[in-house]
């Protein structure tokens, strides 16, 4: 009898023993940790003062946001694609800019247990969001088509980052009408700086693309390539007022510039170029023009009516911290991947 | 409570004396596992040629005489399945495109081999302990800045296949755009494959076919821009069919000329060279065919076994 009990304390020594090092899965991937993936630049351009990409912010403030979430996420350049970094990243989320780039090429080829994530933030093909396993897009309007069309489609509206822009005026920084954005060879008219300079307005423009065109009298207008992004606040919310205006392509497909999630965040008050979507979350909080005309008559009226200015920023300011804060919107994110990966099965 | 205290010792002793035992055992299989490896085919590869086939075959049997254990080779999608995961060497293969998808072992020995790609991207030559080329050019290339080392062509030794008649010519091509196939097929009685349907035919399909043909013709694709391999690259493939022994038509390299001219028939990218390298392979009598086939294949298998 005691020589059983010897022999059992042995076996559970040895299956103690045997599992006490047991080798983890070397090859599990993560699906706490995430690439954003840029496929608009190279790595040594992705901090260069000549390329400031929107995309570049936004993919920043995902992964700030997702950092506080608990997903550690991190941008990466087109060459890391390829680069054999050894990812164990369980999302890989893509964002790219240009319309020459196509993602689809790099879908087919990536590691089957890692999820494809397309996040569309100016309108994509067909072909390259059939390919994603899930895909978020920042129009309504796109998000029914594509379930229309059987892809795994999600709304998800752009958004801002409450900890980066808030209201932060600077009076140095004061100035009636503001710009800021860049002018690219493939979308060269911005209304809004054309529409300024038409009636002999003087924004405060800021951007790439911009030195060769202000010239003459209004080559002072220029001030400067980039804005810092932890500085774009000061800017906003200094201004007496911020124009913005939308790609046709963008209008066309229902999306939401950034631009108007950041400055309503600042306590900015924007005049924007017209778009039913805007209207429908933001209401009379946001005016907007249809045509030249109009954006004049918006202008001059705002320009005299401070208090009104006022009153919509913060109104708007006020829809936007409640709808539109980068930690929200990427929880939802971060819900919908995690329902996904669990009713596929993945890496459980 | 002194008879207490004792049966307390022995019971802590064995558990102990267990634990040890359990460490050891998984030590021991650390040991063990640090000399098995794994072969795993990038997604992007989404075929498997028999070049390929033929290459990965070679590479196991190196690795197998390097004294490791092949557990098998990984791929369709399927790059990391649980039963490999001990392997203390994979051996990643990159084929025509990047490794979209590469999940190292920091703790295993992780080797990248390009596999008759022209091109590369520098930003994949990081993180491997040991880089491995089919092609001369792009070793010669990389060689004083990498762990690299030429994996040449070559075969495993098959056993060489006694000869049943019944095709004049088995002919697989990697690439048939000037219809060679439809030339054979109309003068001679052939057999015709392309290389990713030869590849997925079974070992003892093949070697059924290669039996069935007084002739063997391997065709590469053309030279060139898009070729995928540079001047001094034979594929693995022509050498796996030198070692069953069957007579064999090919495209001219320099490295087949240099050690088997005279036992191999080849021919340079024109239709008239291809014909007259046939007639050459036709023009003598099956058994002195069969011979020189047999010499071809016997230096193979030393010039292999020397290496």
């Amino acid at each position: 009898m005691r020589r059983i009990a010897l022999i059992c304390c042995l076996i559970i020594g040895s299956v103690c023993g045997w599992f006490a090092f047991a080798p983890e899965n070397p090859y599990a991937l993560d699906y706490k940790r995430m690439t954003i993936n840029l496929l608009v630049t190279h790595t040594k351009f992705i901090h260069h003062p000549l390329y400031p990409l929107g995309e570049k912010y936004l993919a920043e403030d995902m992964a700030v946001a997702l950092g506080k979430l608990g997903t550690d996420a991190r941008l990466y350049a087109i060459e890391d694609l390829y680069s054999n970094r050894n990812f164990k990243e369980g999302y890989a989320l893509y964002l790219r800019a240009y319309p020459e780039l196509q993602l689809s090429r790099y879908h087919n080829y990536i590691d089957k247990d890692k999820i494809a994530v397309l996040y569309e933030t100016i309108p994509y093909k067909p072909e390259e969001v059939r390919n994603a396993d899930v895909v978020f897009t920042g129009s309504l309007k796109k998000s029914r088509e594509y379930r229309e069309a059987g892809i795994n489609a999600h709304f998800l509206p752009q958004f801002t980052r409450l900890d980066k822009f808030y209201y932060d005026p600077k009076p140095e920084l004061k100035t009636e009408l503001l710009f800021i954005g860049n002018r690219y060879p493939d979308s060269p008219n911005r209304k809004s700086v054309e529409y300024a300079l038409a009636y002999g307005y003087k924004p405060a423009i800021y951007g790439a693309g911009w030195e060769n065109v202000l010239v003459g009298e209004n080559a002072a207008l220029y001030k400067a390539n980039q804005i810092k992004g932890d500085n774009l606040k000061y800017f906003y919310s200094s201004a007496d007022i911020v124009l913005n205006d939308t790609r046709d392509d963008m209008i066309e497909a229902g999306f939401i510039s950034n631009r108007i999630f950041d400055v309503t965040a600042s306590g900015g008050f924007i005049i924007s170029d017209y778009i039913p979507e805007i209207e429908e979350i933001y209401g009379d909080a946001i005016p907007m023009y249809k045509n030249k005309e109009e954006f004049k008559a918006l202008i001059d009226y705002y320009l005299a009516h401070p208090e009104e200015r006022r009153e919509k920023a913060f109104k708007a300011q006020k829809i936007t911290r409640e709808r539109f804060g980068a930690e929200s919107v990427m929880a939802e994110m971060m819900r919908i991947l995690e329902q996904y990966r669990q009713e596929k099965g993945i890496g459980l | 409570m002194v008879k207490g205290g004792k049966v307390l010792f022995w019971v802590i002793l064995a558990a102990a004396l267990g634990f040890c035992i359990g460490l050891a055992g998984r030590f021991g299989m650390k040991l063990r596992d640090a000399k098995t490896a794994v072969i795993r085919v990038g997604n992007a590869r989404t075929e498997v040629d028999y070049d390929l086939l033929a290459a990965l075959n070679y590479m196991a049997d190196h690795l197998e005489q390097a004294g490791y254990r092949v557990l098998g080779t990984a791929y369709n999608g399927e790059m990391y399945p649980e039963k490999f995961n001990q392997a203390g060497v994979n051996v990643f293969v990159r084929g025509f495109l990047p490794l979209y998808d590469v999940r190292m072992n920091d703790k295993a020995q992780n080797w990248f081999y390009l596999h008759r790609a022209g091109d590369f991207y520098e930003e994949e030559m990081r993180g491997y302990g040991l880089y491995l080329f089919s092609q001369r050019e792009i070793y010669d290339e990389v060689r004083t800045e990498l762990p690299a080392k030429l994996f040449e062509s070559g075969a495993v030794w098959h056993k060489r296949l006694k000869p049943q008649y019944e095709n004049d010519v088995l002919y697989i091509y990697e690439d048939d755009s000037n219809n060679f196939a439809g030339l054979l097929k109309q003068n001679l009685k052939a057999e015709t494959y392309g290389a990713v349907q030869f590849a997925e035919m079974t070992s003892e399909e093949r070697e059924a076919a290669f039996a069935r043909a007084r002739v063997v013709v391997y065709k590469m694709m053309p030279d060139g821009e898009d070729a995928d391999f540079d001047k001094y690259y034979v594929p693995f493939a022509v050498y796996d069919i030198m070692s069953y022994g069957r007579p064999l038509v090919t495209n001219r390299r320099a490295g087949l000329e240099r050690d088997y001219a005279g036992k191999v028939w080849l021919y340079d990218d024109s239709m008239e060279s291809f014909i007259s390298a046939l007639q050459a392979a036709f023009g003598i009598a099956d058994g002195q065919r069969e011979q020189l086939a047999a010499e071809a294949r016997e230096k193979l298998l030393h010039m292999a076994a020397a290496r």
